[in-house]
């Protein structure tokens, strides 16, 4: 019954004592964000297409119709960063296939006739597909000066019925 | 009036509970230091470690250090224990879920938790071994607390 009544006291005093400690520190945490001169926005878009258009990464966004055009005039190659499956169900036309998860073991055999000047597109599908961005900063390591990414690209390609294929291709 | 020897003893003859607590205040303080002179490079870790949804990132990375740092100071002078000690056993034990959790994803990042520097890196075994020292000791408080106030 002592016992009962302890563990019952001492969950009251926890209860009350967090909720005061957390208040009193949030207040203090809001009140020196609010004064300081670096302030940091309480919501900030942490969206890969926002962060890449504030310049966060090395490698950049491109937008959509931009790549429309270098599609056309044969001046990108484009990279596909999703799973083979995924590819071989449908791709941009002429789309190289290099999947994330073996970026390695791919690398050699499909960009081998990809200089380190040509303009590569990568694109994956969604807006939270991060395979694309990822894919864009390994080729800039490896040396790739010019890699841009086609945020959501699978998906806006084919809402705008743009040329696709199935099937592997010989470089995958 | 104490002589010198008797304080020395006093300091010395102090329970593991003080020394304990005394700790893990400075650990909190510590921790938190870093956190609150830079808050955006410390978003951008909340952010790396790519579990909590974007809307709480920064709220996390202006809040959580000055949670960090009135723990510290309550632990240090044995304010509010059961209060402090619940929150610092809840903190660490989400911290090292979040660290279990990256590390058996294979996600390889920087920990933050004492530095936002990005040239400061602890290997995940090691800051999850680390976290498990804290965790041991805070959880070792939270068993004293009760039983001595119960015994009380």
């Amino acid at each position: 019954m002592i016992k009962k009544k302890h563990y019952k006291k001492i969950l009251l005093q926890i209860t009350w004592q967090s909720a005061a400690i957390l208040s009193f520190a949030i207040i203090l945490g809001f009140l020196a964000n609010t004064l300081r001169a670096n302030r940091l926005a309480l919501k900030t878009d942490w969206s890969t297409k926002s962060q890449l258009s504030q310049g966060n990464d090395e490698a950049g966004i491109i937008p959509f119709d931009l790549a429309k055009k270098f599609f056309y005039s044969h001046a990108a190659v484009f990279i596909d960063a999703r799973s083979t499956n995924n590819y071989n169900k449908g791709h941009i036309k002429g789309a190289l296939n290099l999947p994330i998860d073996y970026f390695e073991e791919r690398y050699w055999k499909v960009m081998a006739n990809v200089s380190s000047e040509t303009l590569i597109i990568t694109y994956c599908n969604g807006e939270n597909c991060h395979a694309s961005e990822e894919v864009a900063m390994f080729l800039f390591e490896l040396g790739h000066n010019n890699v841009k990414i086609l945020v959501d690209g699978w998906t806006l390609w084919q809402q705008n019925c743009l040329p696709i294929e199935k099937g592997a291709a010989a470089s995958s | 009036m104490k002589s010198n020897k008797q304080y020395k003893l006093s300091i010395l003859g102090k329970p593991p509970l003080f020394w304990c607590r005394l700790l893990l205040g400075m650990v909190f303080l510590m921790a938190s230091m870093d956190k609150i002179v830079h808050p955006a490079a410390f978003a951008k870790m909340v952010y790396n470690y790519q579990i909590l949804p974007d809307v709480l990132v920064n709220l996390t990375a202006v809040f959580l250090p000055w949670i960090e740092i009135v723990l510290g100071f309550l632990l240090i002078f044995g304010l509010w224990m059961p209060g402090a000690i619940a929150i610092s056993n809840f903190l660490l034990l989400t911290f090292f879920c979040s660290l279990i959790f990256n590390a058996a994803r294979g996600l390889d990042i920087h920990c933050g938790c004492f530095s936002t520097s990005t040239k400061i890196f602890a290997s995940a075994t090691r800051q999850i071994l680390r976290d498990i020292v804290f965790l041991v000791i805070s959880f070792y408080l939270f068993l004293k607390i009760i039983v001595s106030s119960n015994d009380s």
